[in-house]
This record gives structure tokens, sequence and C-alpha cells, in this order.
């Protein structure tokens, strides 16, 4: 046999499989095809069994193979358990069967399974099928963070608008080494510089209302030393002055 | 084709699993040992369920029994355990005389496994 390339590896993190199959023989052997290929292997046996390992936040699946057949829960049900789930209908699911159930490959392909495959099943075949889920996995992911990050700009756009602009949300976005990342870049400093400017012209009307209250109030008090009420107080307080305090 | 022409053993099969898990005769010899094991107890269950009339649970054994059997080419007890399958998922009773042929067909794999030389998977041909 000629050694064939490792499959599972990308930007050298293997990519991890979760394989369903109520069949301990076939389990086995679904763990030794797709670890020689170079992938992270998780078993399960049954569907709640998939479905726990599924929504283990720590352990993110890339891609099912997933019987059909199952007791307890079988794998139509995983399927739009997995599909009904915002977290989780992203994830592509590949079914197995055997050759004699094609209605119900058929259904789990219009309940959004991504691909099938016959058992008993063939190495090279196991392979390019999850080649193919992955790599189309890896395309929605990548157009999936772009619009999560032209969302970013639109938001702070408004927060801009607002008075409410943080220039960290940009962050990941100016990070981007795309035209995106230069939008987000020019935004980002654009933003900070009007963001400064509102800042130091906030501290100018400021400035300027202060002195404009300290001018009033000397005037207010000139104003009101020079009545004659007061002056004739100010005579009376004297006159009182000199009776309490003979020389 | 028919039940009857199914082989015991298919050794174009078990070859290909022999060559597509890396050639290692320690883990063809687990694997099979694992089909033993796994593939008498799911016997066990077709007839314990057949003779209780549990046909999902009859359906559900002769369905686990068939796609172990077919992965490693035990193509007679594949076959006969599909028929079980089929028929229990119809809501009918398979016949005795089907559960009798599918012990004897299993009795007859297990022990040309039992006996299996692993290296012999090595060379061409059958």
């Amino acid at each position: 046999m000629t050694e064939q390339p490792r499959a599972g590896r990308t930007e050298g993190q293997p990519a991890h499989v979760l394989a369903v199959d109520d069949s301990s023989v076939n389990r086995r052997l679904l763990e030794r095809l797709l670890t020689q290929e170079g992938y992270r292997v998780t078993l399960a046996e049954d569907g709640p069994q998939a479905l726990e390992q599924l929504r283990d936040p720590s352990q993110p699946v890339d891609v099912v193979l997933l019987d059909i057949m199952m007791p307890e829960m079988d794998g139509r049900d995983v399927l739009r358990h997995v599909k009904a789930d915002p977290g989780l209908r992203h994830i592509p699911v590949i079914v197995l069967s055997a050759v004699e159930d094609t209605d119900t490959v058929t259904e789990c392909i219009e309940a959004g399974a991504a691909d099938y495959l016959h058992k008993p099943f063939s190495r090279s075949i196991l392979r390019a099928r999850l080649v193919a889920s992955l790599a189309e996995k890896r395309l929605r992911d990548t157009e999936l963070e772009y619009l999560e990050q032209v969302g970013r700009l639109t938001e702070a756009a408004s927060a801009l608008e607002a008075g409410r602009f943080e220039p960290d949300s940009l962050a990941g976005v100016a990070a981007r080494q795309d035209s995106l990342g230069q939008l987000g870049r020019v935004f980002a400093r654009m933003a900070t510089e009007v963001v400064e400017r509102e800042e130091r012209l906030r501290r100018q009307v400021q400035e300027l209302r202060v002195a404009v209250d300290s001018q009033q109030t000397r005037k207010q008090a000139q104003e009101i030393t020079q009545t004659a009420y007061f002056q004739s107080l100010r005579g009376r307080v004297a006159e009182l002055r000199d009776l309490l305090e003979p020389d | 084709m028919s039940e009857a022409e199914a082989p015991v053993l298919d050794r174009t099969v078990l070859r290909r699993v022999f060559e597509e898990t890396g050639g290692d005769p320690e883990f063809l010899a687990d694997l099979l040992a694992e089909y033993l094991e796994d593939g008498a107890r799911l016997l066990e269950e077709v007839r314990t369920a057949w003779a209780a009339h549990e046909r999902e649970r009859l359906q559900r054994n002769a369905h686990t029994l068939k796609s172990s059997s077919a992965s490693l080419g035990a193509l007679h007890v594949a076959s006969l355990s599909a028929g079980i399958e089929a028929a229990a998922k119809q809501g009918e009773q398979p016949a005795e005389d089907t559960i009798h042929a599918l012990a004897a067909a299993w009795a007859q794999a297990s022990s040309v496994l039992g006996a299996l030389d692993v290296e012999s998977l090595r060379q061409a041909g059958t």
C-alpha cells in the first residue's frame, strides 16, 4: 500500500471528527482509519452520546460521521437536533448508511446532511468526503467571520454617531490583512480623531463657561455693593460697632 | 444475490480492511476478537427478541450484526441479518428457519475467523 498524504491537518491543528456508530467493530475501524489520516477522533455509540459530545464547548467538533440506524435515537433525529441548534448547524454531518437505505439517505440530505457514505467504507472515499466537507466548512467559517466584522464596523459607525464610540471595538477588524482590515484601520483612525476633536471642543466650551460665570458673579457683587440700601446697611453696621466698642 | 450464495467470508473485504488499517496484524486480530465477542452477544439478542416478538429490538440488533459483519466480509451472516432486519422493519415475524440459519452461519463464520491466519491476507489473490 502506498502511503497517502495526511488530510486531517490544517494549519497545524488536527481537525476534530466525531464518529457515531452503534457497532463497536465499526467504531474501532473508523477510529483507526481517521487516526491514520491525522484526525483527532471522538467516538459515540448512540444519539444522546453524540449530542452530548457536540454540545461540549471545550471540544468543538469540525465534522460528524453519523450512522443512520441506531438504538435510542437514530441518526435522522440527531441530524434534526444538530440542524435546529444555531450553535451546531454549521457543523457538516456525513451520514453513514448501508447501500439499501437510499430513501433514508435522501431524507438526510434534505434535512441538511452534507454528504453520505455507504458502508462498508473505504479509506479513500472516507478521506475524500472529509476533505470536501471540511473545506466547505472552512470557507463558510471565513465568510461568517467576514460578515461578523463588517457588522462590527457598522456598529462602530452608529456608536460614533451616538457619541459612544470605543476604539477597542475595532481591534479585530483592524488586525486583518485584507481590504476590510484597511477600511477598519482608516475608520478607527478617523473616528478616534473625531472623538478627540469633540472632547477638545467640549473642554473649551467648559472653560469659556467657567470664565463667563466668574465674570458674572463679580459683576453681580459689584451691583449689590453699589446700591443705596447696601451703603446704608454698611453705615448702620459702623454705628453699631461704635456703640458696642466705645474707645 | 440470494442468501445461500453469500460466502461465509469474503477475503477481499477483509484484506482491504487489513490493508487500509495499516497492515497491522495485531490491530486486525483485535478487531476480529471484538467482532466475535460482540457478534455472539448480538446473535443472542436477536434470538431473545425473536422469541419475545420484540420487533424493534429484533430489527436493531439484526441491523448492528449486519453492519459489523458486512464491514469484515462475513457476508452470509450479513445477508441473513439483513433479511431479518427487513422483515422486522415491516412488522413481520421472521420464520424460525431464518433464525436457525443465522445461528448456523454465525457458527461457520466464527470458526473460519477464529482459525484465520492474518498473515495470509498479505498475499495477492484469494
